[in-house]
């Protein structure tokens, strides 16, 4: 069996982000508890967070984080804690992204996380930067800003994001701000290629889309849209770029738009993450109610027959008043609205320049 | 505003050059060959009928050595050697327009020689002038340059004298393997000699230009290694021209395969990677590259997306090789593959071609054993699944079934079985998982449902805390009471729950919130088989106590043999149940 989990583990070094490695991974866990080893425990969990934080299956992250977590509790001085430390931001940015988490217990593990990185002398730069996202995605812009000034001045270490995450981190914001020019201009770097990381373009380019459809510039959008495209699509982590690229597509391309959709919406189905739940059926719902076509089409098209217009609307709605309920304001209900709105205009705006 | 410029503190600069830059400290030899060679060609490029050679002597006195490099190539003018030899970062070759004639690209090669000696002395003459130049240069990033009486002839030499520590680099042996590693197959003559002596060091042919069998013969002795055949490559973008040698033995798949690779001929690294394909980590090569560019420490490529069409090129030669082999001589074909088929799979995978040619002849894990797809392909229906845990659950079922069921669970076996029922449409491929196997079972009849009816309902109690449920049918293997399935929310619950156990409060409460919607819905199922005697006989025993003894421990058993993590409850079930079956057992003598 020992022979079996060192196999496995040789294996996944050479695997690219993919199910099959997260698989292979599982086993080796399986194998190492079986044996009763914690440290082959510990170091198969460790990349079983890593792989599965990459193809973005966050509740086996949090799951296997949590057993490396309390191992290292008890042992301390049996293991590193470097990567351990690293890790942890993974886990933060993405708790608010299940509304069944309560916003008590998610400022509770950031405390934990401040106790942790203080201690070991580590640069709060990341707890300030996932804080400013986590207030954004609350809808608090006032407190958003507070811990964005505390993002940028603390001191960058070790630990902190690399350059191209954290400029991605404020295009994303910029773009949840609703600062168009802002969003863009931060971005010129990673869109010309003079800044990337594992994860910058991918992450980023998908985002520009609709600020480039406001700025009216349609060529632009396209290339990047090509480039983007290309990044993502065959990596379920990037679901939430794959909205933004229907809601581009419902502008430019309703054909494309109505292959999208119908191909990643089993994505949508099956993720247990509800925030990216959200965004692809929000994008769906606005897709659908400006395509009387598209309606029609859903009707024949190749998905199971329970899928609606009507059920992906109600859908929205209840995962927008779960995340709502939770957050206690109406973020969600009204962002469904705004959505809309936003692209019915640019639609239209197009339009008008192309006649 | 004022403008200022960076201070360099020269030394220090030469220190990180001349100690860092390089990987091994005989490249200086590979540094001054180079710069030779580079002078040679351009010489040869103005004046047809010139014969280039090179010179290499080493005299030895007592405490201080010095090596002496001679060329008769173009020279430099004193303009030149201002220039070229003591500017960092210039170089002659760069500004030249056929840069592709030259190996180096920069003029800091020289700069190695501070890693063996204090002191570089160059005397040189220019095709293009009546003056001879001498320049020193020190490692502290001062030079001298003054006139000589005129040299008789064209071209340029060099002295090195060994710098304490470092006179080992000066030993004739030593100098002597140095040259033959970067300059076998320089294409000018070079020299070696030592008082009366004088050797040749480059007489043979390369073994890209060697006819097969005799490139074959070269690597076997070269390497001493049995090496299974040798392949031609070549790549007409990169200039490239090699020879790939098939390894004897397994090489594991993270093996970084390393290649020796010349650039116009010199020797620049011999643990290259990523030349070629990822795939083609079965071969190791000897390759001469023309038309790629060389980072500053030589040892890596400069522009990687030529880079990736020259590999593209190469990686095709070895495909066509197969083709031809698989033609030729399917019983050597046969042979790599039973050795190298892991990479074979990975080249399967992206090419549809070698696909075809390769597929029957590769292994893969069946509920039968090893079975080559050849042999698998026989059988009307062809069942797998695509992890290995749900293999696990189902092989042995599977088998006694009659079913030949695939692992899709490991490495590129899944593409390659979903590629294959693309390519071969006419074949049925079936996915296969544990319910759908449980749907082939032998449902019970009226009369055996009666008979375990209480029994199935009190197993379902009993397992309820598991999250586990009971069923009985009938099925084959007999000899098998119990067949223990779960899905993927499960397996997940199951590590939650596991988790939970050891973490703090805060986390465990996560875990809950994260895993609230699966556990409504996720049961694991243990279907006891009816066919099975010992199972029959505890149905019929009715004895409550012996039932729930026997259930607890089919179930932990059936964890175990899935290589299952238990839960403190189950770890529980585990050391009592044996103990109060044993109990049981002696209270009933």
């Amino acid at each position: 069996m020992e022979q079996e989990y060192w196999k496995i583990m040789n294996q996944v070094q050479e695997l690219p982000k993919s199910q099959i490695k997260v698989s292979l991974l599982e086993e080796a866990v399986r194998i190492a508890d079986a044996l009763n080893d914690i440290n082959k425990g510990y170091d198969a969990r460790l990349e079983l967070v890593m792989a599965t934080s990459d193809i973005g299956l966050i509740d086996k992250t949090i799951v296997a984080y949590t057993w490396c977590l309390s191992i290292y509790d008890k042992f301390s001085e049996q293991f590193d804690y470097v990567s351990l430390m690293w890790r942890y931001k993974w886990i933060v940015s993405h708790l608010d992204e299940f509304p069944q988490i309560s916003f008590e217990k998610i400022d509770q593990v950031y405390e934990d996380m401040k106790q942790r990185y203080t201690s070991f002398e580590i640069s709060l730069r990341p707890y300030y930067q996932y804080k400013h996202k986590h207030a954004l995605n609350r809808g608090d812009i006032e407190l958003a800003q507070l811990y964005y000034d505390k993002w940028i001045t603390a001191e960058v270490d070790y630990w902190s994001d690399c350059k191209a995450c954290e400029v991605d981190q404020k295009v994303h914001s910029q773009y949840l701000l609703g600062n168009v020019d802002q969003c863009l201009e931060l971005a010129t770097p990673i869109i010309n290629g003079s800044m990337r990381c594992g994860e910058v373009p991918h992450l980023t380019l998908a985002v520009l889309l609709l600020p480039l459809l406001q700025k009216g510039n349609l060529n632009e959008a396209e290339k990047l849209e090509t480039k983007s495209y290309k990044l993502i699509k065959t990596n379920k982590k990037f679901l939430p770029q794959l909205s933004y690229h229907l809601n581009y597509l419902t502008i430019i391309n309703p054909r494309r738009a109505f292959n999208l959709f119908e191909k990643y919406l089993p994505w949508a189905l099956e993720t247990n993450n509800y925030q990216t739940k959200f965004n692809y059926y929000l994008a769906s719902y606005v897709f659908l109610s400006l395509n009387d076509k598209a309606k029609e089409k859903l009707k024949i098209s190749k998905l199971p027959d329970y899928i609606t217009f009507e059920w992906i609307e109600a859908q929205t709605n209840q995962i927008a008043e779960l995340f709502d309920k939770r957050n206690g304001n109406s973020f969600y209900k009204d962002r469904i609205k705004t959505q809309y709105e936003q692209i019915s205009m640019i639609k239209e705006s197009i339009a008008k320049i192309h006649s | 505003m004022e403008n200022y410029n960076f201070k360099v503190n020269l030394k220090g600069v030469i220190d990180i050059l001349s100690n860092h830059l390089y990987s091994s400290p005989d490249v200086f030899i590979r540094e001054v060959l180079q710069n030779c060679v580079d002078a040679i060609t351009a010489r040869s490029k103005e004046s047809q009928e010139y014969e280039g050679s090179i010179i290499v002597e080493l005299y030895n006195s007592t405490d201080i050595k010095t090596l002496y490099i001679e060329d008769n190539g173009i020279g430099l003018t004193e303009e030149e050697v201002h220039m070229f030899l003591s500017e960092i970062g210039r170089s002659s070759k760069r500004e030249s327009t056929s840069e592709q004639d030259f190996i180096g690209r920069f003029g800091i090669g020289l700069l190695s020689c501070f890693i063996v000696s204090e002191e570089i002395v160059l005397i040189t003459k220019s095709v293009h002038s009546h003056e001879t130049i001498e320049w020193r240069g020190k490692s502290d990033g001062s030079y001298t340059i003054k006139k000589l009486k005129d040299l008789n002839s064209t071209g340029t030499r060099i002295y090195l004298r060994s710098k304490k520590e470092s006179e080992e680099f000066f030993e004739y042996e030593k100098i002597k393997s140095a040259l033959e590693k970067y300059g076998s197959f320089l294409p000018y003559l070079i020299h070696l000699k030592k008082g009366e002596t004088s050797i040749s060091i480059n007489k043979q042919k390369a073994p890209w230009e060697m006819t097969l069998e005799n490139a074959l013969y070269f690597g076997k002795s070269k390497y001493n290694i049995d090496f299974l055949d040798a392949i031609p490559i070549h790549s007409t973008i990169g200039g490239a021209d090699g020879i790939v040698y098939i390894l004897p033995y397994k090489v594991s798949l993270n093996a970084k395969k390393k290649h020796q690779v010349y650039v116009k001929r010199m020797m620049m690294s011999n643990k290259m990677e990523g030349i070629l394909p990822d795939w083609a980590f079965f071969v190791t090569g000897i390759i001469n590259i023309n038309n790629l560019n060389l980072t500053v420490s030589r040892e890596s490529f400069h522009d990687e997306d030529m880079l990736d069409v020259v590999k593209d090129e190469l990686g095709e030669c070895i495909k066509k090789y197969f083709i031809q082999l698989s033609l030729f001589n399917p019983s050597l074909l046969q042979r790599i593959i039973s050795i190298h088929y892991s990479s074979i799979k990975a080249l399967a995978v992206e090419d549809d071609e070698l696909f075809t040619l390769f597929i029957n002849l590769l292994p893969f894990t069946t509920s039968f054993g090893n079975l080559t797809m050849g042999e698998i392909r026989n059988r009307e229906t062809i069942y797998y699944t695509t992890t290995l845990d749900e293999f696990r659950q189902i092989s042995k079922v599977a088998k006694a079934q009659g079913l030949c069921v695939i692992n899709g669970g490991y490495v590129h076996d899944l593409e390659l079985v979903e590629k294959m029922a693309e390519l071969f449409p006419d074949i049925e491929m079936i996915k296969i998982d544990p319910t759908d196997i449980k749907d082939t079972f032998e449902e019970l009849s009226l009369q055996d449902r009666l008979e375990v009816y209480e029994f199935i309902k009190f197993a379902d109690v009993c397992l309820q805390t598991f999250k586990c449920s009971a069923d009985i049918k009938r099925f084959s293997p007999s000899d098998l009471p119990v067949l223990y399935t779960s899905d993927e929310d499960m397996n997940f619950l199951r590590s939650a729950q596991q988790t939970k156990g050891q973490s703090n409060e805060l986390f465990a409460s996560i875990i809950d919130d994260i895993s609230q919607n699966i556990t409504a819905t996720s049961f694991s199922q243990l279907c006891f088989n009816y066919n099975n005697p010992l199972i029959q006989k505890i149905i019929e025993s009715r004895e409550k106590q012996l039932q729930s003894l026997t259930i607890e421990m089919l179930y932990v058993q059936a964890l175990l043999m899935g290589n299952q993590p238990l839960n403190p409850a189950e770890y529980k079930l585990l050391n009592s149940g044996l103990l109060n079956l044993i109990e049981y057992a002696a209270e009933r003598k």
